[in-house]
């Protein structure tokens, strides 16, 4: 099968499931992901987002239980799975070990 | 706190195209986020929750209905295949589009145009009750119709018949200049009308109110365009401008004329009969004068057939019936005037039209033309697709063993030629997109891809779609129901089917290419041919200056004289019309002896000047002398006339000319033949007199200059602005004005070569076609006569010779055809060529060699190539 590539933003979305580890739902990323970016993101972009990864086998989700707010709605809660940790450490040793060839340059 | 509920509106429309799978999570996220956002403000979270339900939708997030029926299924599979195929055959498929694309862009081309020819006129409100009075007169010369009908008409009608609710007269007097302030402009496109004209035609008022009552003789309505130029910035309504009727007020503004009207009014000067006095006055009333265009509408559900049958009683009661029998009464709906006004004679009160009449044949040539070639498209693409078709047996084979039936075969065929067409149509909005500025130009026309899509327009392309689509897709679906089980699974079951049909089309198609360029061949040949004729003169390098004024009239050997000293000026003259004329000729009558029979003549009124500064030749006696006295009852004559009065050694005899009255005037010279009309006309008699004469005043100066004739423009309204500060000067040139004789012709010249190219074109594309094929199907029986010995060119002869022997056949048919036609066109134009042989095998040799040229390459491939492959093919 062709390795899975990730996405920037796909990226960020992964990070953030793995961050919130068992909390993350699409409203619990978004505004974790507005925090840290400081700028809008938009909650259908991070569906898709999670719709992706999960075809691309990177997380796994479940359904919370109901509850009165949502208008009764269950959360649906995205874990991620081996294969997805391991193409975040790919990306961040692929990022260091790049970054780490940077020459030291003075910018004065 | 009474919780918020999120627009159940929106959320309906997610829960309808979100599919299931995810309504949950995402309708959960949303209304979590609108209940977060609801604590701060409803409105914004109402409005974020709207936003969010749009980024939603997502093709990801979609339902996807599932496809239930087997048909579904069938068509789903039939697509499949069909692009499959296409992107295998591409050379196949596009030649096959490209020859549907360029016939249908032809057929919506000519759609576009005699839409846009019929619909001259039509935006009236009114119009289907709105007409034109036409006066017929019977007399021993002809019948005639005109336009300009007896001056009180429109009153007297209004007031005579109940069934006629509103009229109006119209009438033009030439030229107009028109000052507010220091600002002065001419424009001729201008009518006076009486005040019922507003009710009969849809003039949009801006501003203002055209039946305002206004001071002295009228007032103006003013276009906005023309109230913008006069005016700039300030407000027209009220002001009052200098004109032809002297002080005028501006009454109102009205929108600009539709681009689909006849006359492209910028003024309308708005008159009550009874302000005026005397001799004007009179004029208006006067049942002898034939001056005023005359306007009626008539009350719903009536119409001239209610009316004719009275018009006898009704002109009995102003006329006697010698004059009645010269001016019978007839009606012409406005929506008629463009293409049926070929009948009616120029006459003087006519306003400016701005769009020429055109006639009605024209449109159905036309229509004709765009027939043929959607014909010869058709004809293509039913030739090209069954011979795909049919070389696809294996697949229906195979398809009919796994228990498809014949029927499902031939909605795969419909299903398939659906698809082509509708790329075909698709690319031809394209092109006609992309080519509709080039067209406008070409026709003269104004118009826009919008009225592509109007109603009626809209029918006929789906006419025209349908059409091609059943027939095309009914030819291969016949043979396919004949077809037994067993041969369908061999490759080649339909080799030979059908070939007699194939090539009924394909000589169908050349028969109509052929017959088309032979036209084109033709008109182009008679246009050149009038166009450069000698004229009897030289009517290039001549300027004319219109004498609009009484000032200019009254110093017009001032103005001559200075005219003459620039040097770029060769000569210079004074007359009354030139020839060309583009306004109207008078005619007198000419007499040997006071009572012997009339002729008629044009006639011209020159200086001395006259006969030297156009070039006329005169071949017997002399030129007027230039003193003025003893000229004025001089007249020379044309050959034409000299020989219709049957006057021998005419120089120094008399003759009667009859105007208002009688007057002698002596031969002084003949002058050569020379053209004064366009040639669609025979040369008839003409009589110069010296400018001075009882008949007509002076109206043009004529100046032949040489080199660059914009400095002796400059010169000439210099000149003119010294005498007469206040009209503007209006210029032509001579040779221009002659070429509006031809625009017409040399219009349709375009449309029908384009056509004709079009048609060749796609002939040429279905015969390539068609040899593609027959040397495929054909291989192994080359590769036979190949091995055997046969040369090159034998096998080239072999593949060529049916087509060779089918555009001979295609031209016995189409020459008759077209001989027959353009000889009747031909008859219009009184000077014409001879249909010589010539141009029949020019037409044949270029459809000839256009053809050959395209399929020789592929047939001499395959007669060249190697038997070995070909033995081995199938």
């Amino acid at each position: 099968m062709k390795e899975q590539s990730i996405g920037e933003f796909e990226e960020l979305v992964l990070l953030n499931v793995a961050a919130l580890h068992d909390e993350a739902y699409g409203v619990s990323i978004l505004e974790n992901l507005e925090n840290k970016l400081s700028k809008k993101v938009n909650i259908s972009a991070i569906h898709v987002a999670l719709k992706r990864l999960e075809t691309k086998g990177f997380v796994t989700s479940r359904f919370g239980g109901i509850t009165g707010d949502r208008g009764g709605r269950r959360k649906k809660f995205y874990v991620i799975t081996a294969a997805g940790k391991k193409v975040l450490d790919d990306v961040y040793s692929l990022r260091t070990s790049l970054y780490q060839q940077i020459p030291n340059i003075s910018f004065n | 706190m009474q919780q918020q509920q999120p627009p159940q509106k929106w959320l309906q429309f997610l829960r309808w195209f979100c599919k299931d799978d995810f309504i949950e999570e995402i309708e959960g996220d949303l209304t979590e986020l609108f209940e977060k956002r609801a604590d701060h403000s409803v409105a914004l979270a109402r409005r974020h929750f709207m936003w969010d339900v749009i980024k939603t939708i997502r093709w990801i997030n979609m339902k996807k209905r599932k496809i239930e029926s087997i048909t579904m299924y069938a068509i789903d599979n039939y697509l499949k295949i069909y692009f499959r195929r296409f992107r295998r055959g591409f050379l196949h498929y596009s030649v096959n589009i490209l020859g549907l694309v360029l016939g249908f862009t032809v057929l919506f081309f000519v759609l576009l145009y005699s839409n846009d020819e019929m619909k001259m006129d039509s935006y009236h409100s009114k119009s289907d009750r709105i007409f034109r009075v036409i006066e017929k007169s019977e007399t021993e010369e002809g019948t005639n119709y005109y336009s300009s009908v007896a001056n009180p008409m429109a009153p007297a009608m209004k007031a005579d018949f109940p069934e006629i609710v509103e009229s109006a007269s119209m009438v033009y007097f030439g030229s107009a200049t028109y000052t507010y302030k220091d600002k002065n402009i001419a424009n001729r496109n201008y009518a006076i009308v009486t005040s019922g004209f507003f009710n009969i035609w849809d003039i949009s008022i801006l501003n203002g109110n055209p039946l305002k009552d206004y001071q002295g003789l009228a007032g103006v309505v003013l276009s906005e365009d023309f109230a913008n130029s006069l005016f700039g910035d300030e407000d027209p309504v009220g002001k009052v401008i200098e004109t032809r009727l002297d002080k005028t007020e501006v009454l109102a503004v009205m929108k600009n004329m539709p681009k689909n009207a006849t006359y492209q009014f910028d003024i309308f000067f708005v008159t009550d009969i009874n302000k005026w006095d005397g001799r004007i006055s009179q004029f208006f009333k006067s049942w002898d004068s034939h001056f005023m265009a005359t306007w009626v509408l008539f009350r719903e559900g009536t119409g001239p057939d209610d009316v004719l049958p009275k018009t006898d009683a009704f002109l009995s009661k102003y006329m006697n019936d010698d004059q009645k029998r010269e001016h019978q009464i007839g009606f012409q709906n406005i929506q008629d005037m463009h293409l049926h006004s070929d009948h009616l004679t120029e006459a003087g009160g006519d306003p400016l039209r701005a769009i020429p009449y055109s006639n009605n044949q024209f449109v159905y040539i036309i229509l004709i033309i765009g027939a043929c070639v959607i014909i010869i498209a058709s004809l293509n693409f039913i030739n090209l697709s069954s011979v795909q078709a049919l070389k696809r047996t294996l697949e229906a084979g195979i398809r009919k063993v796994n228990g498809a039936s014949t029927k499902q075969l031939r909605i795969q065929l419909f299903v398939e030629t659906f698809i082509t067409i509708l790329l075909a149509f698709i690319l031809s909005w394209v092109l006609i997109a992309l080519l509709l500025p080039y067209f406008n130009y070409l026709t003269g026309k104004t118009m826009y891809f919008d009225e592509f899509f109007s109603l009626d327009l809209v029918g006929y392309q789906l006419a025209a779609f349908t059409t091609t689509w059943i027939l095309s897709a009914l030819v291969p679906a016949v043979y396919y129901a004949k077809l037994d089980r067993a041969i369908f699974m061999t490759k080649n079951a339909f080799a030979g089917k059908g070939d007699r049909l194939r090539k009924a089309f394909v000589l169908v198609q050349y028969t109509i290419s052929m017959g088309l360029i032979i036209g084109v061949v033709v008109l182009y040949n008679q246009l050149n041919f009038i166009q450069n004729k000698n004229l009897g003169f030289d009517n290039s390098g001549l300027i004319t200056l219109d004498i609009n004024s009484g000032k200019a009239r009254g110093s017009f050997k001032g103005i001559k004289d200075g005219i003459a000293k620039h040097p770029g000026v060769v000569n210079v003259t004074t007359t009354t019309r030139v020839p060309g004329e583009w306004k109207n000729l008078p005619e007198s009558d000419l007499l040997l002896s006071k009572n012997a029979e009339p002729i008629t003549a044009s006639h011209y009124g020159f200086d001395s000047d006259g006969i030297s500064t156009y070039g006329f030749k005169i071949i017997d006696g002399s030129d007027f002398s230039g003193n003025d006295a003893s000229d004025t009852l001089k007249v020379i004559l044309n050959e034409t006339a000299v020989k219709s009065l049957g006057l021998e050694d005419p120089v120094g005899k008399s003759i009667w000319i009859q105007e208002d009255t009688l007057s002698r005037f002596q031969v002084i010279g003949v002058v050569e033949d020379f053209h004064f009309e366009s040639l669609y006309e025979p040369i008839k008699p003409v009589f110069i007199t010296s400018w001075n004469n009882p008949i007509m005043v002076i109206d043009y100066f004529v100046i032949r200059y040489n080199g660059d004739p914009k400095q002796v423009l400059t010169h000439a309204e210099n000149v003119n602005a010294e005498f007469d500060p206040e009209t503007p000067a209006e210029f032509n040139f001579l040779d221009e004005q002659w070429r509006r004789y031809y625009k017409a012709d040399e219009t349709r010249g375009n449309f029908i070569m384009i056509s004709a190219i079009l048609s060749v074109l796609i002939s040429v594309i279905g015969l390539f076609g068609m040899i593609h094929y027959t040397v495929e199907r054909r291989t192994k029986e080359i590769g036979i006569r190949k091995v055997i010995g046969a040369s090159i060119p034998t096998i080239i002869k072999l593949l060529l010779k049916d087509y060779l022997v089918l555009l001979c056949v295609a031209m016995l048919i189409a020459s008759p055809l077209a001989w027959y036609m353009l000889n009747d066109w031909l008859a219009t134009f009184a000077f014409r060529i001879d249909l010589s042989i010539w141009i029949f095998a020019f037409a044949f040799l270029v459809v000839l060699l256009v053809s050959f040229m395209t399929v020789i390459s592929r047939v001499y491939s395959m007669a060249k190539s190697n038997p070995v492959n070909s033995l081995r093919y199938e």
